[in-house]
């Protein structure tokens, strides 16, 4: 009994091409780490509770990722996605230096920093969701996460001479985009591939 | 030229063109491979139905079926042949075809003149 055989060639194809995209929860642990960094209770930045944390982070991925391989399947892409890891990844570390290196060897100022983290802001929002790139829904979200940026910025920052002050806004900015990013993209691979799969035995070809 | 539209459609390879198997082959043309669990949730399908449709495809010589285990799980991995690309591929452009000869296509006059009279 076919419960929602579905057809449509170009959902099918979408749906296959982005697959590793929509896994999305798995940014979560991340950008709630990224939100907790601000935090006094975790003491400074190279003390065991971030270092903690951030193996807890990791690892809490490492699970969300097993529990999407068993509930979802897997789909290894025709073409090893590198770009959009990598480019992640050199954001994270880039920002935060560039953040260090400017402000205390040229004495850059905000403008400059804030530059650099609205980049990256615009960078993760349309990196993240591709699937929606071509709608306006993309825009609002780039939207959103550049005001959530500077409003953060503004916020936090208020007189940003202090590193400590930017790097705080630059880390809630970060975890609260992943987190909205990861969200976004769990529910649309929900809604794509969300049909209910009967338990049975075994599973694979008879 | 309606003739023509018809017997290319009734000509389209049956064994690609069934829904679930055309929908199967059009998910692992974008792939390199996807395990039975994702073709599942694309799919809709039971696993039963699944397994005879990849059985099929299998016999026919479009995909191949690895089995494995992860950790100590079996993991069934589906991936196309090229002889399963080549078929997929020719099926979409004559899909193609059709779909823009037909849009080409008009009634013969007697057809049109029988229907409005009749």
């Amino acid at each position: 009994m076919a419960l929602h055989t579905s057809t449509d060639p170009l959902r099918i194809r979408r749906v296959t091409t982005l697959f590793p995209v929509f896994l999305g929860l798995r940014l979560v642990p991340t950008g709630l780490w990224f939100l907790a960094v601000p935090l006094p209770v975790l003491g400074s930045f190279a003390s065991w509770g971030h270092r903690l944390s951030l193996v807890a982070a990791i690892a809490v991925t490492w699970a969300v990722d097993r529990w999407y391989r068993r509930r979802y399947g897997t789909v290894e892409p025709e073409k090893l996605s590198f770009g959009r890891n990598w480019s992640l990844l050199a954001g994270l570390l880039a920002v935060p230096a560039a953040l260090a290196f400017g402000t205390r060897a040229f004495g850059l100022g905000p403008a400059v920093v804030f530059a650099v983290l609205a980049l990256f802001a615009s960078a993760i929002a349309f990196s993240l969701p591709r699937a929606l790139a071509r709608g306006p829904f993309a825009a609002v979200l780039f939207l959103v996460a550049a005001a959530s940026g500077a409003a953060l910025l503004v916020v936090v920052g208020r007189g940003p001479e202090s590193f400590g002050s930017l790097g705080a806004a630059f880390s809630l900015a970060t975890g609260a985009l992943l987190v909205l990013a990861g969200a976004i993209e769990h529910r649309l691979l929900r809604r794509a591939l969300g049909g209910r799969v009967e338990p049975a035995e075994p599973p694979g070809p008879q | 030229m309606s003739g023509e539209v018809f017997e290319d459609l009734s000509g389209l390879d049956r064994l690609v063109h069934e829904p679930a198997r055309l929908a199967l082959l059009t998910a692992l043309s974008v792939c390199r491979r996807a395990d039975f669990m994702y073709l599942l949730r694309l799919t809709g399908l039971t696993r039963g139905n699944l397994s005879t449709h990849l059985a099929k495809l299998e016999a026919a010589g479009l995909v191949r079926i690895e089995k494995r285990f992860v950790g100590r799980r079996p993991n069934t991995l589906v991936s196309l042949t090229a002889t399963g690309r080549e078929a997929i591929d020719r099926h979409w452009r004559r899909l193609e075809e059709l779909r823009r000869s037909s849009r080409a296509w008009t009634p013969p006059e007697n057809e049109t003149k029988g229907d409005e009279h009749g």
